[in-house]
């Protein structure tokens, strides 16, 4: 066996960035291998292995703490209250936006969207070309997170987070219900992001509308097909199955993200940018 | 006080999960008072929104972005840190400036733990970090999610949280073994080239450590 190093070599250097990614299993394995012999003989990285599962185990029992009782006594009482509130509201019959998305299937095939906004020539993207920002945003459109606001009038104050206009009822018309707002971290940066689904029972379907200043936050695609929607120039496209349509209007941002059918979308989309 | 109905069974998994959510929201918020109102806040909207989750799909991992998102916008609405995380990448454990013999006394080889230093070092030590690096570390080495969830979770690239990880890993590092100088632990190491400079004796530490805080 090699007698193991005892200081950095330019390997190690090189190495080091992998070394995490290495001790997390999170490397291809062919990479994992070849680290692994290289920390096999070299006891710096060795170590530098052993301080990072040491690490972790000492951080795990740091920040494990039980929940202290009296914490937990308050947790329940509020979880109770916010039932016997949701009780209360669906007795009273007003459990508007109440639809249980659980329930909406997402379009996930290509194919349910090929006539998806009106008729125009698609150029269906390649998953792998979606960029980030847009991958990100059809994560948050297919799993979102509950809403800061369901009040259409309270989403005005996103504006202050956002730094563009918020507003949340002009959709109202083409059928669709207002669900709710919230402000959605982005790439260092931030979006609103309302939610409405549009339809009733089996026929309603989610529409992620997100609201952004365009000039910090840039989402596109060099497949998507430009087409004019009223005064508008829109992008649309598809991205992991769901229908995506990009604009800017008045120095805001849009993104639109729906699980919609052809027409519907069309009009939704119309909506949005021919105000 | 009477308890949520047990017949709810995503009330009761989530219960489950917030022994890990306290945690993680402790040394998120470092003050257990606004730790105990983030995890309500969580549950809250957890309760609210659980018609937007999907069954089938990773309960835990929802949570945590839901705390993550919760954590971000109400508790840290002043705006986003930048300043140390553009920075160079200070990188003194990987560069030949601390032997692997020092390593290796930074840890108990037998039961791979850091037990000469005190948990109290290594609270202050993650409680020290730049928050988004901290944010990184609970979720990846303290929750052990994959860098994937993580990046779900925050809502950046898997490239940022590479990123993240390995320095606020580093900076970690470099705290535990300025702290296991200062107490004498480890011999200080000649260094080879310009490292930071790290504090050799307890009483510059120890100012050191209170200007910092
Ligand atoms: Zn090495």
């Amino acid at each position: 066996m090699t007698r193991p190093l005892s200081r950095a070599t330019s390997v190690c250097r090189e190495q080091s960035r992998l070394l995490g990614p290495y001790a997390d299993g999170e490397l291809e394995p062919g990479c994992q291998c070849a680290l692994e012999d290289h920390v096999a003989e070299c006891s710096f990285c060795s170590e530098q292995l052993g301080l990072l599962r040491a690490s972790r185990v000492s951080m795990q029992r740091v920040v494990h703490a039980p929940v202290p009782s009296a914490l937990r006594a308050r947790l329940m009482t509020a979880l109770a209250a916010e039932q016997d509130r949701e009780r209360a509201r669906s007795d009273t019959g007003s459990s508007r936006g109440k639809t249980a998305w659980r329930a909406l299937v997402p379009l996930a095939t290509a194919a349910a969207f090929a006539l998806a906004w009106g008729v125009f020539e698609r150029r269906s993207a390649n998953s792998s070309q979606v960029n980030d920002l847009l991958a990100d945003l059809v994560a948050e459109h297919s799993q979102p997170l509950p809403p800061d606001a369901t009040d259409p009038k309270a989403v005005r104050n996103l504006e202050k987070y956002v730094g563009v206009p918020v507003q949340a009822g002009r959709f109202e018309r083409v059928g669709a219900t207002f669900v709710g707002g919230r402000v959605l971290p982005l790439h260092q940066q931030r979006a609103a992001m309302l939610q409405y689904v549009v339809g009733t029972g089996d026929n309603a379907r989610r529409v992620s509308v997100l609201v952004f200043d365009p000039q910090r936050i840039q989402v596109n695609h060099a497949e998507f097909a430009p087409r004019a929607v009223g005064s508008s120039q829109v992008q649309v496209g598809t991205a992991k199955g769901y229908s995506v349509a990009l604009a800017e209007r008045a120095g805001v941002g849009y993104a639109l993200l729906g699980d919609l059918d052809a027409e519907k979308s069309a009009q939704f989309a119309a909506t949005v940018y021919d105000e | 006080m009477h308890a949520p109905d047990s017949n709810d069974g995503f009330t009761e998994e989530v219960l489950g999960h917030v022994d890990g959510l306290y945690g993680v929201a402790c040394r998120l918020t470092r003050n257990p008072t606004e730790a105990e109102d983030l995890v309500q806040d969580v549950l809250l909207r957890a309760m609210r929104g659980r018609q937007t989750f999907l069954v089938g799909t990773n309960l835990r991992a929802w949570l945590f972005r839901i705390l993550m998102n919760t954590f971000i916008n109400k508790y840290r609405r002043g705006g986003l840190e930048r300043s140390v995380l553009e920075g160079p990448d200070a990188d003194p454990l990987a560069d030949g400036w601390v032997s692997a013999s020092t390593m290796r006394q930074l840890r108990d080889p037998e039961q791979e733990m850091l037990l000469p230093l005190v948990e109290k070092e290594i609270q202050r030590a993650l409680d020290a970090l730049p928050t988004d690096f901290r944010m990184v570390v609970l979720l990846c080495d303290v929750e052990e999610f994959s860098y994937e969830e993580a990046a779900r979770i925050i809502g950046c690239p898997q490239g940022t949280i590479m990123s993240r990880l390995h320095r606020g890993r580093k900076l970690l590092q470099r705290a535990l073994y300025e702290h296991a100088l200062a107490m004498g632990i480890i011999k200080a190491e000649s260094r080879v080239g310009e490292g930071t400079s790290a504090p050799t004796d307890l009483a510059a530490y120890r100012a050191r450590k209170r200007g910092v805080a």
